[in-house]
């Protein structure tokens, strides 16, 4: 190869595409369980499914276009992660926003289920919700480089569904409200009962949200928060 | 690509830019309960402020979007910059009102929402009659707010003009919402026909109410 040849490469690589590749991760607290330690009230919490349907994954330019998209799909965190959803190639660039969409596919968009244990009294629950949430996220570096691949993680937060409050940051975990809403008695915990649990005396906050008043709507809120980008970047909400 | 750098420009530019009016702060308390007869509600004021639209209005779509809420986290809660503030802290009867709490300064300008903060340690006083079940039983609460209630976030949509010279900021409690929460027909924990601080059913649901954003709104009536 002629020296001219030569000097061509490093501007060929220049122009060539990176790659953007997505994970999903539910952490430790969705594989392994939340101890009672995390909790306030000495409660613990095993998953035995936490199944999310992502319907969006997709790298947006400051004009708020999308680039380029990983395939949708529902994944199981209570499996090893992070799991890889797809990659994609891309133009260089930095670039604004990761956007995801946490939306039902075939009915739901989240499907928990698992055993929360207080005072040593274990209650089960297995809820679906179908709600569909969009989180524009910010890495802290989303800057698709020649050749090279980006990686960005969806990071599910498991342990918002026990949060004290929608909103305040001294939000601490709780699980006795959830563990009393077993109306019936048979230790099953389903969002029938909930719904039929007043918000106002569980000393639970609710901020902007006025017009939350049962422990079902109150739970189908925090299941709106749980979209996390590479670990603990937040994410803005829109729905 | 000029024209965007223009748009961000704009967008990130200086709040301390606008012109700065001041606008006086008046609060008022309303019940039209026909089982509540109330004779003192005493609260504590901290601050208002008055924030502009969530920084995510850079990211261009979410603004044409149907953003309904800005908080992905507690305590991430994304609002806009802080464009106008009244400081208390101002304590006093409700009943007693309307009261005019000082002057509040606010930037020209679009607003999306407020906050109405009653602070730490905050006591709130009811003093009254309810009669839930034909029988009138005494009120007599003193309650306190142990946490920090700054996530009271209100819708108030509006934008002040750069010519707007006088105005006022209305903050209205709704106490009829603020006590619906409370079952009376079970409050009365301890069976002594009044309604006190010692009935342990209140607290959590006295608190849910009166920091609820639906028991406040806050508007801004400019001319």
């Amino acid at each position: 190869m002629t020296r001219p040849q030569w000097l061509l490469l490093p501007l060929l690589a220049g122009c060539a595409p990176g790659t953007w590749t997505v994970h999903v991760w539910g952490e430790e607290f969705i594989e392994d369980g939340i101890p009672a330690a995390e909790f306030s009230d000495g409660c613990d919490v095993v998953f035995d499914r936490f199944e999310v349907s992502v319907t969006t994954a997709e790298l947006v330019d400051g004009a708020g276009d999308a680039v380029g998209s990983v395939p949708a799909g529902v994944w199981e965190l209570t499996d090893p992660g992070p799991q890889e959803m797809g990659s994609v190639d891309a133009t260089k660039g930095q670039y604004a926003t990761a956007r995801f969409v946490i939306g039902p596919t075939s009915g739901s968009s989240l499907s928990v289920a698992g055993t929360l244990t207080c005072a040593g009294s274990p209650v089960t629950f297995d809820w679906t919700f179908d709600s569909a949430t969009t989180y524009d996220c910010e890495p802290t570096d989303l800057t698709v480089t020649p050749k090279d691949t980006t990686a960005t993680e969806l990071t599910v937060h498991g342990d918002h569904l026990f949060y004290s409050d929608l909103e305040n940051p001294d939000a601490v975990l709780v699980g006795t409200f959830i563990h009393g809403a077993d109306q019936d008695g048979n230790g099953d915990v389903t969002r029938e009962e909930m719904a039929l649990v007043d918000l106002a005396p569980l000393g639970l906050g609710v901020g902007s949200h006025g017009d939350i008043t049962d422990l079902d709507a109150y739970i189908d809120q925090q299941v709106r928060t749980v979209g996390h980008v590479d670990g603990e970047g937040h994410c803005t909400v829109s729905y | 690509m000029t024209t965007r750098i223009w748009c961000i420009a704009l967008l990130t530019g200086c709040v301390a830019d606008r012109p700065l009016r001041t606008v006086p702060v008046r609060l008022e308390a309303y019940t039209t309960h026909p089982h509540l007869a109330l004779d003192t509600v005493e609260i504590s004021l901290l601050s208002v402020h008055l924030n502009g639209p969530a920084a995510t209005s850079v990211r261009f779509v979410p603004l044409l979007g149907p953003v309904r809420t800005a908080h992905g986290h507690p305590g991430h809660g994304a609002t806009g910059a802080t464009v106008g503030e009244w400081l208390g802290p101002w304590t006093g009867d409700l009943l007693d009102g309307p009261h005019t709490l000082g002057q509040a300064s606010v930037y020209a300008g679009d607003i999306a929402t407020g906050q109405v903060t009653m602070g730490t340690d905050t006591r709130v006083q009811l003093v009254g009659t309810v009669t839930p079940d034909h029988s009138a039983t005494p009120l007599d609460i003193e309650l306190d707010l142990t946490i920090d209630h700054t996530g009271t976030t209100l819708p108030l949509v509006v934008t002040v003009p750069e010519e707007a010279t006088t105005g006022v900021l209305e903050v209205s409690v709704d106490l009829d919402t603020a006590l619906s929460f409370v079952d009376w027909s079970t409050a009365d924990t301890d069976g002594d026909g009044r309604f006190t601080h010692l009935d342990s059913a209140f607290a959590d649901s006295l608190t849910f109410g009166i920091t609820n954003s639906q028991t406040w709104a806050l508007a801004l009536e400019t001319p």
